[in-house]
């Protein structure tokens, strides 16, 4: 077998196996999940490096139309698949304890396993029709996996939405291919090269942009992801809104933005506006959200708007930024999603309100989520700072080309990162910090089959950060020709910026260290326990009236005059393309309705038109045909 | 290995920690010394702020029960390393004329976790006071935030060949004379400066501190040391606002002959006038703040960018 099926046969095969596997049959199940996940991951890795490897065969005749199972290994694909099959790996490994005994775990490991296997087929295929195939299965299994949730009902709401979007937009991708088939003849993706000059050219890209951007869930086509959070079991949005999504779609929308189709400055700015308006627009809800999961989800539409921001600028270094946003995304906000289903795990909820003061109790968890939290909101020198950085430092460029309004977006992108700071404070201190609500006193730290997991991606965000040499040479680089010159040590030199942070990494840690100097010198070791002051009332035993929750924090925000309406309108979901497509359905619906009265003549007489209809169509056809024979 | 060496010598004596935290401490006692003849007062010696930070070494530290003991000692240290570090990258980028660390982005960024070290130490002290002060210190970064970039990006604007690099900026007013001198970059200067009276928190908007409702709200529970680090912090982001705003926008520093009075002028001024206002306001609450500073300041900021845009 060719090296390149690997990743896309054997968890394909092994999640066949874990389905057919009865349900009461135990650890069988789970010991073939991760031999299956391991092997994976091992393959990915092994196949980097061994590009250009192509696999093709013929799949289907039709008449003279021949479908052909086309796999093609470049770099951008070779490293989208490593991280495929590490999230996967990883989120199996957290599974396994995760899952309660009220979960479907037959299921669940084969839906797990499907999803490694068809997201390395789609980031693999060469071919467009092969890779709308895998697409459209990872729709399906992501639907099946909401519905797996605990709250049947929210879960269900949740599984509807997100199959109409995902599968609307999927039928944009499609009709967008056959208009490529159309115009190009060929679908094998290394061979388009199309001008997004004309109306034809330009409705293709932006049919697929459609489809890129509402898996990844950019405004307007992202509220699918909310409300899969609110059913869906965490491990699985850790599993797929949160990270492969976002590979997958930004890996489409970079592959169709700067390999298949050139596009012009129009279409460029449509992408810059789509980006900063996701940026702002989702943040602010985030904001104000009371569920953590819920709260998580915003945060995985908001930053799209950075990636598809950066790639929309056009400048080598604002793609790239977009791209390392891309792989840091997937890596802080899956951390995130896990440090959230610890939570969920231990105390049995995920409400804000009835959370509080766990960092003693859940170390780990704690520490984690923190690194996380920091890198999404861009503090230096997490793996989030180096991304952004990258992408100001696109936009910045593009203004030094004369493009003026560039600094509307560099604003929006800016503010928006102080927004997901303000929000990320808020999930640390009613999580973690703050006082411990008594229900939660006898709440431990999760095993290590969950920790592990959540070790591995907060380093990940700190070796990305401090090291960002490595993965930007590695991976990023070679894709976009000469983005970022790495200098000496592990210094990043770009035309109009420069940051290094290995050694402000470095500085910073000796600050804190002759900080704890000053303490040790200032006699820490006289340090004494002593009750919190509050304004002089001894404070009791119960410290349960005391808990301010993180739930109003930002109220003074949400009740400012120039926002409260769009709180308002957007709590409407006026908004919502899926709520307004809704209504607007409804109309038509209820113009159809009004057609059926029950009477048998009525509906006879409408069919016989519906016939008459058919075989004109038919007979014109034949007719046509007929003519230009002779 | 010389260069490493350097780095760190940079970072802790000249320009970096120690420096900064004793020219920071000098400008404290400045700002006490304007504040008591606002006053009628006398004010005290020039020696006072050290004598301060001294006994507060010498004194026990109280860690509250039930804090997150790590959080609650590492976040403030956190935020002096920072101010140490951007202090460093300012001096050095006027003193080498070149990049040192990071750029303009890097020195928002890194500007911002003084605060951020604030806001996490307090919610780990698990105080509710403190937290009250927290959720204000975080609703007070996402109010001047935006005016505040806006600003700080007017100058980026005015440059040409635009550039993020500091010692890029630097360089094109040595040739073309101070930002300063154009209109939009005067709006983006008093934007500025009002941005940095809610950074350090000084009346009117010292909101998360609140003597009077909160009693030093963020601060409450930090004794001993630990308030040394938090008092040292907040002396060291006094002085290096006015220089990250002399870099930016007037000309850097210039440390040669009468160059080096000329700087100190130019610092002093900033001082002043940050200390006027400090004085001659009450505080605000923090839904005014808000509005305040996402209505006319961001209007002012808005123009001042449209301005520079323009050309002006």
């Amino acid at each position: 077998m060719s090296p390149i099926l690997i990743p896309i046969v054997v968890p394909a095969i092994a999640g066949g196996l874990c389905f057919l596997i009865p349900r009461r049959v135990k650890y069988v199940r789970e010991a073939i999940s991760l031999i299956a996940l391991v092997w994976a991951f091992v393959s990915t890795l092994q196949l980097f490096g061994s590009w250009p490897l192509a696999y093709t065969k013929d799949w289907m005749v039709l008449g003279n139309f021949t479908v052909q199972f086309d796999l093609l290994l470049n770099h951008f694909s070779s490293f989208v698949i490593i991280f495929v099959g590490l999230f996967g790996l990883l989120i199996g490994l957290y599974s396994m304890s995760w899952l309660s005994k009220e979960h479907d775990g037959r299921r669940y490991y084969a839906f797990l396993l499907w999803t490694v296997a068809a997201s390395c087929g789609a980031v693999l295929s060469n071919s467009l029709l092969v890779m709308l195939i895998f697409w459209e299965a990872l729709t399906a299994i992501l639907v099946f996996f909401i519905v797996l949730g605990r709250k049947k009902d929210e879960a269900a709401d949740g599984a509807a939405k997100s199959f109409i979007m995902l599968g609307l937009s999927d039928a944009a991708l499609f009709i967008a291919i056959a208009m490529i088939w159309m115009k190009s003849g060929t679908l094998s993706m290394s061979e388009l090269s199309i001008f997004a000059g004309d109306g034809a050219t330009i409705t293709m890209y932006l049919l697929m942009m459609v489809g890129a951007i509402t898996k990844a869930g950019a405004m307007p086509f992202h509220t699918w992801i909310p409300a899969a959070a609110k059913g869906a079991p965490t491990p699985v949005m850790a599993l797929l809104p949160a990270s492969i999504d976002k590979l997958l779609g930004i890996y489409l929308l970079a592959r169709i933005s700067l390999d298949i189709f050139s596009i012009g400055p129009g279409l460029q700015l449509t992408l810059m506006t789509i980006g900063a308006v996701t940026i702002l627009g989702a943040v602010l809800m985030a904001l104000i959200q009371h569920d953590l999961k819920v709260l998580l989800s915003y945060h995985a539409v908001s930053q799209v708007g950075y990636m598809v921001l950066g790639i929309g600028t056009g400048i080598p270094v604002g793609i790239a930024g977009g791209i390392f946003h891309m792989l840091n995304h997937a890596i802080y906000k899956a951390c995130l999603f896990l440090s959230a289903g610890s939570i969920e795990k231990q105390t049995g909820t995920t409400e804000i309100s009835k959370l509080g003061g766990l960092a003693r109790a859940m170390p780990i968890t704690f520490a984690a989520c923190a690194i996380a939290a920091f890198a999404i909101s861009g503090i230096p020198p997490f793996n989030g700072f180096v991304s952004k950085w990258m992408v100001y430092s696109g936009l910045v460029e593009l203004g030094a080309r004369g493009f003026k309004p560039y600094w509307i977006f560099l604003i929006a992108a800016l503010f928006g990162s102080a927004l997901t700071l303000a929000s990320f404070v808020k999930v640390l201190y009613s999580g973690f910090l703050g006082q411990r609500p008594t229900a939660l006193a006898k709440v431990r730290e999760s095993n290590w089959a969950m920790t592990v997991p959540m070790i591995v991606l907060a380093a990940l965000c700190v070796v990305f950060g401090v090291w960002a040499k490595f993965p930007l040479d590695k991976f990023i680089n070679p894709i976009v020709h000469g983005a970022v010159a790495t200098g000496a040590g592990g210094s990043l030199d770009i035309e109009v910026g420069f940051w290094d942070p290995t050694v402000a990494t470095g500085l910073i840690v000796i600050g804190i260290i002759i900080g704890f100097g000053v303490f040790a010198f200032g006699k820490l070791a006289k340090r004494r326990a002593g009750r919190i002051f509050i304004g002089g009332t001894v404070p009791s035993a119960n410290m349960d009236p005391m808990h301010v929750t993180g739930t109003g924090f930002y109220n003074t925000i949400k009740n400012e005059t120039r926002l409260r309406g769009l709180f308002a309108n957007a709590e409407q979901r006026v908004f919502d393309v899926y709520e307004v497509g809704g209504r607007v359905g409804n109309v038509f619906v209820q113009g159809l309705r009004s057609l059926h009265d029950g009477v048998l003549s009525t509906y006879l007489a409408w069919s016989v038109i519906g016939l008459g209809a058919i075989v004109f169509v038919l007979l014109t056809a034949l007719l046509r045909e007929l003519a230009s024979r002779q | 290995m010389a260069s490493t060496l350097s780095m760190i010598l940079y970072f802790i004596i000249f320009p970096g920690l120690v420096f900064t935290a004793v020219a920071g401490l000098m400008t404290t006692w400045v700002d006490r010394k304007v504040s008591a003849l606002v006053q009628w007062r006398v004010g005290p010696p020039w020696y006072q702020p050290f004598a301060d930070i001294l006994k507060l070494m010498g004194k026990e530290i109280v860690i509250p029960e039930g804090a997150k003991r790590t959080g609650f000692l590492v976040a403030p240290l956190a935020g002096l390393a920072a101010v140490a570090l951007v202090s460093t990258m300012l001096w050095l980028a006027s003193m080498r004329g070149t990049g040192f660390v990071g750029d303009l982005i890097g020195v928002i960024y890194l500007l911002t976790i003084p605060s951020l070290g604030m806001i996490i130490g307090a919610s780990a002290s698990g105080n509710p006071l403190a937290s009250i002060g927290a959720s204000r210190e975080m609703k007070l970064i996402l109010a001047y935030e935006l005016p505040f970039v806006i600003a700080i990006f007017t100058a980026v604007t005015k440059v040409s060949p635009m550039t993020l690099k500091l010692d890029g900026i630097l360089e094109y007013q040595a040739v073309n004379g101070v930002l300063l001198g154009n209109l939009s970059c005067i709006i983006a200067f008093v934007v500025a400066i009002l941005c940095a009276q809610a950074k350090l928190t000084y009346p009117p908007f010292d909101i998360p501190e609140a003597e009077t409702e909160l009693m030093d709200g963020t601060h409450m529970e930090y004794s001993g040391p630990a308030l040394a680090v938090v008092k040292v912090t907040q002396a060291m982001m006094l002085f290096t606002l006015p220089v990250f705003f002399i870099t930016i926008f007037w000309g850097g520093l210039q440390l040669t002959g009468w160059g080096i009075l000329y700087t100190i002028v130019k610092y002093v001024i900033i001082v002043t006038i940050i200390v006027l206002i400090k004085n001659t306001n009450p505080r605000v609450r923090i839904d005014q703040a808000v509005r305040f500073f996402w209505g006319p300041v961001t209007v002012l900021a808005v123009i001042g960018m449209i301005l520079a845009v323009l050309g002006l």
